[in-house]
């Protein structure tokens, strides 16, 4: 298991567990990132991390990327 | 008339529907006590809707969230339309549960159907779990729209309450409700949303519920049901755990779309620049001087357009009346304030113009995302890089443009250190003293102003942080929509509206502002003084601003500038460009003669200093009243205290270094 | 071909030239606007296409940008316009990132065709 922030560029992912206050979890939740959600990292270089959550492209500070577990998928 | 609550995520076409639905018949406010805009329209006559803001879903995080959530607590709509965009209908569904949850009369429109494979028999199935009605639709397509008109009709006429209940749940909610009810105060409140939000523990409904007379009883209550669930659901939110579970089962039923495939487009290649930790920025700043350019560039003429009709329109005025006093009141007065609020019309055009092209290209959720990394370091939003850079070309568009900052500690930070960004109409100013004293190296000594004000914006937005907010920028989670060039209905709607908004509410205080102005200066202790004030100097010695001046500038006798130079400095209140043509009028010359006098009246190093303090201290009257208009007056004073006092400060202190240097 | 390298280096060197006119008023035709700001993301958006050695999506990048520059001025040139004729003080004459713009529209349409063609 790793961060999200962790994940190369182009690999899918499933969510393990975001480890954020209820505040936070729930924006989160609502906005699609949740637990058994697979996701697929499009952009992973230095700034933010662009994902993709079902057909929805999502950008998030590495601060927050860093708050979700995740496993990789093999291919 | 039925009252109809449109509520969806961001980026679902919610805004393009509401204008399907009500075409021109529309009025733009703010929520009561919010600088969140709020969006009223009609369709025949009868059917209000009310344009929620965007939100994934019901909760009090941030100010489009809390308005929402106010809105459900106190009032009941007659029908609730719910748009929801069918390529992501897992996500769109936690925002229908919640709404469902709270019981509603509530019709989902099913939003881009032309992009998703969902079928008439799936939507049907759909409708059956939820208990609801749902018509497909298409905004970008105009799919619908009169199907979906027909039954907002029918559902107002004969309502369908839906209340979704989760089996385990149900008997503490109503636990809940029965201890709500005995409460007078909470009468006017929807007690069952309440209930719910009491359980998920939400801190800013428990504020509301805290000092009433039940709240020991209660807290009681809560903390039994607390533990019970916590058992029960592992420490997690009951709530969150039965909707996701729902969730899964109508995904289960309705599709099955796991597959991810992304699409090599436009917005992937832009996107993987822009996302580049070290190439991204070479692809935000030519975005930012295209934003820059067309809303300064471009309207220019049309402000010189304006500017010139009010002139012909106040000199004839000035013929026709015969009365001095009236013509002057008239013309100078009255006539020339509203021309000083009409010549914002061009420049806002523009500007909304612009920002709605980059809102709908879908540039406006992604410039920021990058500009965080750095504006972060200061304690500012990465939404704050749109008004800062603006604020270059003038500060009354920026401070408009940062409403689309949601959270309100960081709108505020971003609008109040904005005059520090040195407008455009400053730079004669500089042009005039660095010509005057610095003529060797006026592009390097100007160019220093600006970074000047850059950079105590930055360090002033540190230390607020730090001292007034005591909380870091909310991280956001941004979506980002495909890059797509927006129709011209979409750029344009509302813009009037907007500039409306804008007139009504900053353009009263400007006019007022010029009216006082114009007094303070026809007007002496000796009484009026006739309109040639404006270009005597004599004249204008005897008037109540040059008396305002006199007062003042025993305050900047460090600096060595008389009553002249402070006299200028108050009508750079105005606009502060009239800080140069006033100190014509006041040493009564103008052109290269203006240059030769001043280097009587100060040294190389006074004059830096003056430049120094015109940059900083108190913004124009423009953009005091915008400031009013999104701030309220509290932080309109605080604004001006605070800048004065740094202007002072700053400008003394250089004042002091460069007479050690240089004398 | 390396068009796209070419263009880079055009845009680079159109961009030094204004920021130098913007700077210190170095005496250069009224092609140049002296516009700082401008300059520099002229400068952006010709290290981008040099970048596009890298990977294709620069050149892309580069090229939409380079075209928004155009659209901008072009938008400009045309609000100028009109208060040229109006009688008011201004000059619209064709400018460096008219051209620049223009070229870049042409680079546009050179890929669609031989992408066209090698299909």
């Amino acid at each position: 298991m790793t961060t999200l922030a962790e994940v190369e560029s182009g690999k899918e992912v499933i969510i393990k567990e975001i480890l954020a206050g209820q505040g936070l979890r729930n924006k989160l939740l609502s906005m699609g990132l949740r637990e058994g959600e697979r996701v697929k990292v499009l952009i992973n270089n230095r700034g933010p991390i662009v994902v993709l959550v079902g057909s929805c492209r999502l950008g998030l500070g590495r601060g927050m990327a860093n708050k979700i577990l995740v496993e990789e998928l093999g291919e | 008339m039925y009252e109809i609550a449109l509520i969806g995520n961001p980026n679902v076409g919610k805004s393009s529907l509401f204008n399907l639905l009500t075409g021109e018949n529309v009025y733009i406010g703010n929520w009561p006590g919010v600088t969140v805009e709020k969006k009223e329209g009609y369709f025949d006559n009868n059917y209000k809707i009310i344009d929620l803001p965007g939100v994934y879903s019901l909760s009090t995080g941030a100010i489009d969230e809390k308005v929402t959530m106010e809105y459900f607590l106190k009032n009941k709509p007659d029908l609730v339309v719910n748009i929801v965009d069918a390529t992501t209908l897992d996500r769109n569904l936690y925002l229908t549960l919640q709404l469902l949850e709270m019981g509603n009369n509530l019709l989902m429109a099913l939003n881009k159907i032309d992009l998703c494979k969902l079928d008439y028999k799936k939507i049907k199935e759909l409708e059956n779990i939820l208990n609801i009605k749902i018509v497909p639709i298409s905004v970008k397509k105009k799919v619908g729209i009169e199907d979906l008109k027909k039954m907002i009709k029918e559902l107002c006429k004969n309502k369908n309450y839906v209340i979704l209940k989760y089996p385990k749940l149900e008997k503490y909610i109503e636990e809940i409700i029965d201890i709500l009810k005995e409460d007078q105060n909470l009468k006017e409140y929807n007690l069952r949303l309440l209930a719910i939000k009491l359980l998920e523990n939400d801190d800013y409904i428990i504020n509301i519920v805290k000092d009433t007379d039940i709240w020991n009883k209660l807290e009681k209550k809560l903390n039994k049901i607390n533990e019970e669930l916590k058992k029960e659901y592992n420490g997690k939110n009951p709530f969150e755990v039965e909707r996701l579970k729902l969730i899964k089962k109508i995904k289960e039923i309705v599709y099955d779309n796991n597959e991810i495939y992304v699409e090599k487009d436009l917005t992937y290649h832009i996107d993987e620049v822009l996302f580049n930790g070290y190439y991204g920025i070479l692809v935000v700043v030519p975005l930012l001087w295209m934003l820059f350019t067309f809303t300064f560039t471009a309207s220019k003429p049309f402000m010189d357009i304006i500017e010139t009709l009010i002139n012909i329109f106040s000199n004839f005025i000035k013929e026709i009346v015969t009365n001095k006093f009236l013509a002057s009141l008239l013309a100078d007065g009255i006539i020339g304030g509203v021309g000083a609020v009409l010549v914002f019309i061009p420049l806002l055009l523009f500007l909304y113009i612009g920002i709605s092209f980059y809102e709908g290209t879908g540039l406006l959720a992604r410039i920021p995302i990058l500009a965080d990394m750095y504006l972060r370091k200061f304690g500012l939003p990465g939404k704050a890089i749109i008004p800062l850079i603006l604020g270059f070309g003038c500060n009354v568009p920026a401070i408009l443009a940062a409403r689309t900052i949601e959270n309100e500690k960081d709108r505020i930070l971003t609008i109040i250190i904005n005059p520090l960004c040195s407008c455009s109409a400053r730079l004669p100013i500089y042009v005039l003293f660095a010509s005057a004293f610095f003529s060797k190296n006026q592009g390097l000594v100007i160019l220093s102003l600006y970074t000047l004000g850059i950079s105590l914006a930055l360090i002033l937005s540190k230390i607020f942080r730090i001292v007034l907010f005591k909380e870091e920028p909310e991280e956001l989670t941004y979506e980002l929509p495909n890059y797509h060039i927006p129709s011209f209905r979409e750029i344009f709607v509302n813009t009037w509206e907007r500039i409306k908004h804008f007139l009504r509410k900053a353009g009263t205080i400007i006019l007022f502002g010029s009216i006082l102005v114009w007094f303070l200066t026809v007007f002496g202790p000796s009484g009026f003084l006739g309109e040639d004030v404006f270009k005597n100097p004599e004249l204008i010695k005897m008037s109540f601003s040059a008396k305002i001046g006199e007062f003042l500038s025993v305050i900047f006798s460090p600096f060595g500038w008389g009553w002249k130079e402070t006299t200028a400095l108050f009508y750079g209140l105005m606009a502060k460009e009239l800080v140069v043509s006033s100190l014509g009028i006041l040493y009564g010359v103008s052109g290269d003669k203006l240059l030769n006098i001043l280097t009587k009246y100060f040294t190389p190093v006074s004059a830096y200093a003056y430049m120094v303090f015109t940059l900083i201290y108190v913004p124009c009257l423009a953009t005091l009243g915008v400031i009013k208009q999104e701030l309220g007056l509290k932080w309109t004073i605080f604004v001006m205290l605070y800048l004065i006092v740094l202007a002072y400060f700053v400008s003394l202190t250089i004042f002091i270094i460069g007479n050690l240097i240089f004398c | 071909m390396m068009i796209y390298i070419i263009l880079g280096a055009i845009y680079i060197l159109a961009g030094i030239l204004d920021i130098l006119k913007g700077l210190f008023n170095y005496p250069l035709p009224k092609l140049f606007l002296g516009d700082i700001f401008g300059g520099i993301s002229l400068l952006c958006i010709g290290i981008l296409y040099i970048l596009g050695h890298k990977n294709d999506s620069f050149i892309i990048t580069a090229n939409t940008l380079g075209i928004g520059v155009g659209i901008i001025s072009l938008i400009v040139l045309i609000s100028y316009f009109i208060g040229y004729i109006l009688g008011f003080k201004y000059e619209p004459t064709i400018n460096i990132y008219l051209i620049l713009g223009f070229l870049s529209i042409l680079y546009f349409y050179k890929e669609k065709i031989s992408k066209n063609i090698k299909k």
